[in-house]
């Protein structure tokens, strides 16, 4: 256990004499469950309490109570950095199984951040024995018991899966793990390709992320021109596709466009569009309908309201499907004049938490320097109290306003990732030349383990 | 996973992402949108108080997995304890509650009317005119004073005042007037502008013929804050030697409005000749119902007043008028003021969100209008959101319950109640209560007569419910009126409300499901969304399908036990819009 400043070595992982020896066949790890709860801000799983006994000794009584103090000062440390949120380092526990040909004592443990006492007592996670005072004539402490709470999941070997190429936006990227891991961990993801004199601010986007091939589809929506949808081209706006399906209302009832042809996905899913109202005075409600094997249902209407004529990203909203391999759009005008365009949709599978919508604010870059900068959506299990997003340059970070499930998290081998935003009369973020923004995704998965590996 | 984030209101930047911190979070939503939402945070006191200072500022964010807001709402109550604190929030309903609203929007009551004095214009002198406001405006010289425009005129007058400091002013008016006075009396409508009141406007004036004269004025004005009828004689001062009564003006059909938004400004398409039952054609009979108010115009002197029998399409209606009046040709206006319970909602979000940026969008597309003309609207030192509440309570023409509130991206919604969301849940420990207490199964009305003595209906009673509970229970229903037709329908209401007594049932669920069976993370259920429970039999019972199959009033959700509680919706009963109409002055509309 250790704080990076005070270390408690119950074990060297060699066989070696420690100070602090655990007492035999009185502790096993426990495994960790899914948090009932559904909040973020961590890993899925929820925190475990640790039973540990182990002696303190050493060759003067003195040492035995620093070695003592050392001890509840590192539970002490624990629960400031958790409960009272204190700038100090975590602190954490590391174990290697013996026998494990995954982990070692030396550079890869599995750890876990030490949360403090377990339980409602307003008492240290160490409790003494009542023959404590024997430790002046002994030098040793039999059977402290340190009761504590750690993270539920322990902490392995990172991945990195170093950039991809660079895509222009939005394109769905992917990268590969070097080998699967079939634990939900957390991952760190990076955009990079925004620079701070081309791309001065980052405008308000999604970052989308995924852990298998469809979990995120994006449909060119000019594909469901049909009556009063029709397709027109619109390079000047950098259209996706180069052109965008546009809604000419002749009245105020619900018009349904053709479908949108989509791979087969079941559950929930969430649907982003890029819309852009024509009309100074005319709204729109705009919906997608999911369908599939006979059953159709839809995300609730979207106000598409007048406050701008510019291009916009807007979440339409969650629908939820058995089986769907077709989107169609439908709008209502709210008078018979305007026109409505939409030129792409993203259609996200949420089928489990690996897969999440991150919406954010923009932010100018003048702030973290000349030159490269990157889109950071990092949570470190083993250093971070919450999940961060920033976005990173050559004189520093800028944090990010962000709304969406933080941190994010992965399985298996590959990761998927789409990140979009528009910028003023372009439907897709561009540089100040302009030209449409090509960015690339890098990827640190922290694998999580629930027991003995 | 969702995320819980506390957000500056001012800048919108995020302060801090407490998902992972907070415990024993709940949130809810209710008839308002979202309500109550609340969580403690374990901290130290430097942080505590950092939120406690920024109180009001903050707005609480729930996002789920797709970033989309399943809760938004402001801190409003922040409880530092000794290792953390407590932080509560409300949906921003609650910011129609920051400020009291006055304003007048329509008023047809003779009663608000009140003598004109000297001490606010030098130029009338109340003492010499006999006033009346007892179902009409009436004005009438006395005999033997001096009248005349000698020195001043010494006018007798009527006025109206907009409320003190309303945030609206008047701006049109309309009336039948009958007048008789001998040569030389003018009649006139003045108009006033703000505190102190200055003269602002002849709004309509006639000069005396000698004779009866009658007509009807609908006008459009400068905004005033003050209308004042008047009456003088218009040359030397003499002794006005006719009868008291004998020389008058009277008003009656009167109505002033401080918006025009939705007033029926139309044309006459065909030459109609007047007569009982005729049928108008005009260019269209939008916002026209039966029993509102119009104004023909002919001419400057020739214009009348009539009230609309029946709608028959888009481009006729159907009134009665004096056949002596003389043909109505193409082109000629025909006016009336209508005003809508969207057009109030709309000011009560403009002010709102003017009072307070941020705390409400000024968005105003999501109000739908009920399409009832609300003939006495005006409030002093209200709430928005009491109005609000009094404005959906009138419900509409259609007899739909309408409901207010406010939830994605602050934009406050009025509508009529539709079908939201509808999920199946299957529930294993059900609390239903039921009690006789709210079972009427006979009714009998208690009205007056022309004499205002108490006259009791026969008791009606619903023989379906008497059989069905085995017991009768009656109830006398008052009602303030004299009409026996009107205590018969409120009789009826009644009587419908009460023969079935409702149930109360609380549900905890732990799962929700759609329509195709897919489960849902029961955050998604909201109040206003349709609850099925689909392991209680539909012939469990006569009414279980008021359990069976209900709408949310209510929907708590619990993070740490990952719990749904549901509140069933309590309908607001019939009679009590009825009575709420009828309070308003609604007329129904025969078409929207």
């Amino acid at each position: 256990m250790t704080d990076g400043t005070d270390t408690v070595t119950f074990a060297d992982g060699v066989g070696g004499v420690t100070n602090f020896p655990p007492v035999r066949g009185q502790w096993g790890p426990s495994i960790a469950g899914i948090r009932t709860s559904p909040l973020g801000g961590r890993g899925p799983y929820a925190d475990v309490a640790e039973d540990l006994s182990c002696n303190i000794r050493n060759t003067t009584a003195s040492l035995v109570y620093a070695n003592l103090d050392t001890l509840t000062r590192l539970l002490d440390k624990a629960e400031r950095w958790w409960l009272r949120n204190e700038n100090i380092a975590p602190v954490l526990l590391k174990y290697a199984p013996q026998g494990s040909t995954i982990h070692d004592h030396v550079t890869t443990p599995m750890r876990a951040i030490v949360l403090g006492r377990v339980g409602s007592s307003e008492l240290n996670g160490v409790d003494l024995p009542s023959d404590v005072n024997d430790a002046g004539m002994l030098f040793e402490i039999y059977g402290v018991k340190i009761a504590c709470l750690r993270r539920g999941a322990w902490t392995g070997q990172n991945d990195t899966t170093g950039a991809s190429a660079t895509a222009a936006n939005p394109t769905v990227m992917t990268r590969a793990f070097s080998a699967t891991h079939p634990i939900v961990s957390p991952v760190d993801i990076t955009i990079a390709g925004f620079n701070g004199t081309t791309t001065p601010t980052i405008q308000a986007g999604y970052l989308v992320v995924g852990s298998q091939v469809n979990d995120i589809q994006i449909l060119e929506a000019e594909a469901g021109a049909s009556g009063v949808f029709t397709s027109v081209a619109d390079a000047a706006g950098n259209a996706r596709g180069g052109s965008v399906l546009r809604f000419t209302p002749a009245g105020v009832a619900a018009v349904t466009s053709a479908a949108l042809s989509l791979t087969l996905i079941g559950g929930q899913c969430a649907v982003i569009a890029a819309v852009r109202n024509n009309s100074a005075t005319t709204s729109f409600l705009l919906q997608a309908n999911m369908s599939g094997f006979g059953l159709v249902t839809s995300t609730p209407p979207y106000l598409i309201d007048t406050s701008t004529t510019a291009p916009r990203l807007v979440l339409l909203g969650v629908a939820g499907s058995n089986a769907a391999n077709a989107v169609t759009l439908q709008a209502t005008a709210s008078a018979a004049s305007g026109t409505l365009d939409i030129d792409y949709i993203i259609v996200v599978n949420l089928r489990d938490e690996t897969v999440a919508i991150l919406a954010h604010d923009a932010v100018s870059l003048a702030g973290v320097g000349a030159g490269a900068a990157s889109l950071a959506f990092d949570f470190n299990p083993l250093s971070d109290q919450g999940p961060r997003v920033f976005v990173s340059g050559s004189s520093g970070n800028v944090p990010l306003t962000y709304r969406g499930p933080m941190p994010l998290l992965t399985s298996g081998i590959n990761l998927y990732a789409l990140w979009t935003a528009p910028n003023g009369a372009s439907w897709r973020f561009t540089t100040t030349a302009p030209a449409v923004l090509s960015v690339s995704l890098n990827a640190t998965r922290y694998r999580s383990f629930l027991s003995p590996q | 996973m969702i995320q819980y984030a506390l957000y500056i209101r001012v800048s919108g930047a995020l302060l801090a992402d407490y998902s992972g911190r907070v415990r024993g979070l709940t949130f809810a939503s209710n008839n308002r949108g979202f309500a109550e939402c609340k969580g403690f945070i374990p901290m130290g006191l430097t942080e505590a108080f950092s939120l406690y200072s920024a109180i009001g500022g903050l707005r609480v964010q729930i996002a789920d997995t797709s970033s989309g807001a399943v809760y938004d709402g402001r801190i409003e109550d922040v409880a530092i304890s000794g290792d953390g604190v407590t932080l509560t929030a409300m949906g921003y309903a609650r910011s129609l509650s920051d400020a009291p609203y006055t304003a007048l929007w329509s008023s047809t009551r003779v009663s608000e009317w009140r003598t004109y004095l000297s001490s606010d214009d030098v130029g009338f002198s109340e003492g010499r005119y006999e006033f009346d406001t007892n179902n009409r405006l009436s004005i009438s010289p006395r005999k033997g004073e001096t009248l005349g425009s000698t020195g001043s005129v010494k006018e007798g007058g009527l006025a109206f005042d907009r409320a003190s400091l309303s945030s609206r002013q008047i701006i049109g008016v309309s009336f039948d007037f009958q007048t008789s006075a001998p040569l030389n009396w003018v009649t006139r409508l003045i108009a006033y502008t703000t505190n102190p009141y200055a003269f602002s406007a002849v709004v309509w004036s006639l000069a005396s013929s000698g004779g009866l004269r009658n007509g009807a004025v609908h006008v459009v004005i400068t905004a005033c804050d003050r209308l004042v009828f008047g009456m003088f004689y218009n040359v030397a001062d003499a002794v006005f030697a006719g009868e008291t009564g004998s020389a008058y003006l009277q008003i009656t059909n009167l109505r002033v409005v401080t918006a025009t938004a939705n007033r029926v400004n139309t044309t006459i398409t065909a030459n109609v000749a007047s007569s009982i039952g005729m049928t108008v054609a005009v260019v269209s009979t939008a916002r026209m119902y039966p029993g509102l108010r119009l104004v023909f115009t002919q001419s400057a002197t020739a214009n009348r007043g009539c009230t609309v029998v029946s709608v028959t399409d888009a481009t006729h209606f159907v009134t009665d008028m004096d056949p002596s009046v003389g043909t109505w040709l193409i082109g000629n206006t025909v006016q009336g003021f209508v005003i809508y319970a969207d057009e109030i909602a709309d000011d009560l979000i403009t002010v709102t969100s003017a009072l307070n940026s941020g705390q409400l969008s000024s968005s105003l597309s999501l109000t739908d209008s009920p399409a009832l003309d609300l003939l006495n609207e005006s409030y002093a030192d209200m709430l928005p959101c009491d109005i609000m509440d009094y404005l959906i309570r009138l419900g509409d023409a259609s007899g739909n319950q309408w409901e207010w509130g406010v939830k994605d991206a602050q934009r406050l919604y009025m509508r009529a109640q539709n079908a939201q969301r509808t999920w199946y849940i299957d529930v294993s420990d059900l609390d239903i209560q039921r009690t006789l207490d709210q079972l009427t199964n006979s009714v009998y009305a208690v009205y007056s007569d022309a004499n205002n003595r108490a006259v009791r209906s026969a008791a009606t009673a619903d023989s379906g419910s008497i059989a069905r509970y085995g017991l009768t229970r009656r109830k006398a229903l008052a009602v303030q009126t004299t009409s026996a037709a009107q205590a018969a329908y409120q009789q009826a209401t009644a009587l419908a409300d009460g023969r079935e007594p409702r149930p109360r049932a609380g549900v905890v669920v732990r799962q929700v499901f759609d329509a195709g069976g897919s489960r849902w993370p029961l955050w998604y259920v909201q109040a206003g969304d349709t609850m099925v429970i689909r392991n209680l039999s539909p012939s469990l019972g006569v009414a279980i399908d008021r359990v069976r199959v209900f709408r949310l009033t209510r929907a708590e959700y619990r993070f740490d036990d990952d719990t749904l509680t549901l509140e069933p919706e309590t309908p607001i009963a019939r009679l009590d819009v009825l009575l709420a109409q009828l309070a308003a002055g609604v007329a129904r509309p025969a078409r929207g």
